[in-house]
């Protein structure tokens, strides 16, 4: 069992690293379309959609602990010690 | 639970990998239309995960307000489970009973598939019950299970997590409601309680302190509720022939009432203790009472010890010992002279009574003796023979109200059974499926398309 939770933690640490990269590339790539000089309005739309996505992909990766954390906290403040059913 | 923690890490794992895919520097939206659909996926998946203990206590909470108790619904279930057995005991001893009178076609045509239906609707009901409890007992596990296949990342097993953690959810909260869905849909059906009894043929003998048997007494069954089930009137050599398809005893915890001239004797019998193979010989011995012959009795009370002498054809000799008062009675036609020596000198009657009983008039002398050993003689001097009568109740006959000419009166209550530990069942586990799946399309489970293959078949 700890090996496979290793294992997905291990994933977990590369797809972050690989994610990081990535947003570099892509950030790259986006601008590099965006600044490509030809008048095709399309193609550096496309351009434009890739830094946006990896813009907000890099701020939710960012917030990725965050997000887990916030979950395990609103979940534990509602799982109070909850009152007794009513007897009928 | 580990289970948990990996549920949690792959929740964290389909998040990031919902992030790379969207940074990826493609321009396919199908690719990228997964994205948000893993991060939210993900964010669900970890309510779930930290949601495990309100998930169990949601169950023990609306479990408690709809009133489920387990004890009953055990208790309820092993009942049922009796129930059909002693039905499927009670229908093996009539085909037996059948097949002596050379009826083996009708025991081959109509007891053999009523014992096969009532034996598939044990296998069903065990089945049933074993699926519940397992169901019960792993519900910790498979609800962790469930939210771990509900975990995986790309929705790879979604439905079938969520699939089980509303069996689990539903099951544990409905199923221990089914006998009081069993009741409210069966309570029109009026099945005779006597059946529960069971049937089995016997052959009863009852013997005195010398080991005669007693002649002429009179047997009758009761049930915990004192009901009488049956009677039965022995024959002169002291045997109650009960072994024909008609009479029988029940075939469970019977009050026994033996009494002779006035005589009574209780105990408690249980047949199941025993093990019968066609007929059961019920036999007891009474320790307090001696037959010197017919209708002719001597009964002594409060002793501690009492030893049979000797007997002639009219009289009778016992030693008896006592540390306390005893008393004495003989009991005789109305008839006859009844002469009681104690230590050899004749005694007279305390108390005398004169009474009818089955038609044939007695009298009773009653004497009290003194703490001590005493040798006692009993004389009964007469010749008149008589023969009580009493309105015999034949326990198959009257009782299960079973007649051979009447198919009906053994399918009837095989038919109730089957309505009761069947079909109900039945209806209720595809009410509490049909929940489950609504309740896991809630969770993000299956398709109404599953749903309705897996309800309906078609």
């Amino acid at each position: 069992m700890s090996d496979i939770i290793s294992f997905i933690q291990d994933l977990i640490v590369n797809i972050t690293i690989i994610a990081w990269i990535i947003f570099f590339l892509t950030w790259v790539i986006g601008w590099a379309i965006r600044g490509l000089p030809i008048p095709f309005m399309r193609v550096k739309r496309t351009g434009e959609k890739f830094i946006e996505d990896a813009v907000w992909a890099a701020f939710w990766l960012a917030m990725g602990t965050s997000v887990f954390a916030l979950i395990a906290y609103i979940a534990n403040t509602f799982y109070q010690p909850l009152p007794e059913p009513p007897t009928i | 639970m580990e289970l948990l923690v990996i549920a949690f890490y792959l929740s964290v794992l389909t998040y990031y990998l919902g992030v790379l895919i969207q940074m990826l520097p493609i321009p396919f939206y199908g690719v990228k239309k997964w994205a948000p659909q893993l991060m939210v996926d993900s964010v669900f998946s970890a309510i779930l995960v930290f949601s495990y203990s309100l998930i169990q206590w949601i169950i023990d909470y609306l479990g408690h307000i709809l009133g489920v108790d387990w004890n009953a619904y055990y208790q309820w279930f092993f009942n049922e489970i009796n129930f059909v057995i002693s039905t499927i005991l009670t229908l093996k001893f009539i085909g037996m009973g059948l097949s002596s009178i050379g009826l083996n076609f009708l025991a081959n045509s109509l007891i053999s598939p009523l014992i096969s239906s009532l034996t598939y609707l044990l296998v069903f009901l065990i089945t049933f019950s074993l699926f519940v409890s397992i169901i019960v007992t792993l519900s910790p596990t498979l609800i962790a299970l469930g939210i771990l296949l509900h975990a995986l990342p790309f929705r790879l097993a979604r439905s079938s997590g969520a699939t089980i953690l509303a069996v689990v959810i539903v099951f544990s909260i409905g199923a221990p409601l089914m006998p009081q869905f069993i009741e409210l849909i069966s309570s029109h059906t009026s099945l005779t309680n006597t059946i529960n009894y069971g049937y089995v043929p016997a052959y009863i003998t009852v013997y005195d302190l010398k080991g005669t048997p007693l002649p002429y007494y009179l047997y009758e069954i009761y049930d915990e509720n004192n009901t009488l089930l049956a009677r039965y009137l022995a024959d002169e050599k002291g045997l109650v022939n009960a072994s024909s398809l008609f009479k029988g005893v029940p075939y469970n915890r019977q009050s026994i009432t033996i009494s002779l001239a006035g005589y009574i004797y209780k105990t408690i019998y249980d047949p199941r203790n025993e093990s019968i193979s066609k007929i059961a010989n019920i036999t007891y011995k009474l320790d307090n009472i001696v037959s010197v012959k017919t209708l002719r009795l001597l009964a002594f009370f409060n002793e501690e010890k009492a030893v049979y002498n000797e007997a002639t054809e009219n009289s009778v000799s016992l030693t008896i010992d006592s540390s306390q008062n005893t008393y004495v009675v003989l009991i005789g036609l109305k008839s006859d002279d009844l002469i009681l020596h104690v230590d050899r000198v004749q005694v007279t009657p305390n108390e005398r009574y004169e009474y009818e009983w089955g038609g044939v008039e007695f009298k009773a002398y009653k004497y009290y003796l003194k703490p001590g050993k005493h040798i006692i003689q009993a004389s009964f001097i007469g010749s008149d023979r008589d023969k009580p009568y009493f309105k015999e109740i034949y326990y198959a006959r009257d009782t299960l109200k079973i007649n051979i000419n009447e198919p009906l009166s053994m399918i009837y209550p095989v038919a109730i059974l089957i309505y009761r530990l069947f079909i109900a069942p039945t209806v209720y586990f595809s009410i509490l499926f049909s929940s489950s799946l609504a309740l896991s399309r809630l969770l993000g489970g299956s398709s109404s398309k599953i749903a309705h293959v897996l309800v309906s078949g078609v």
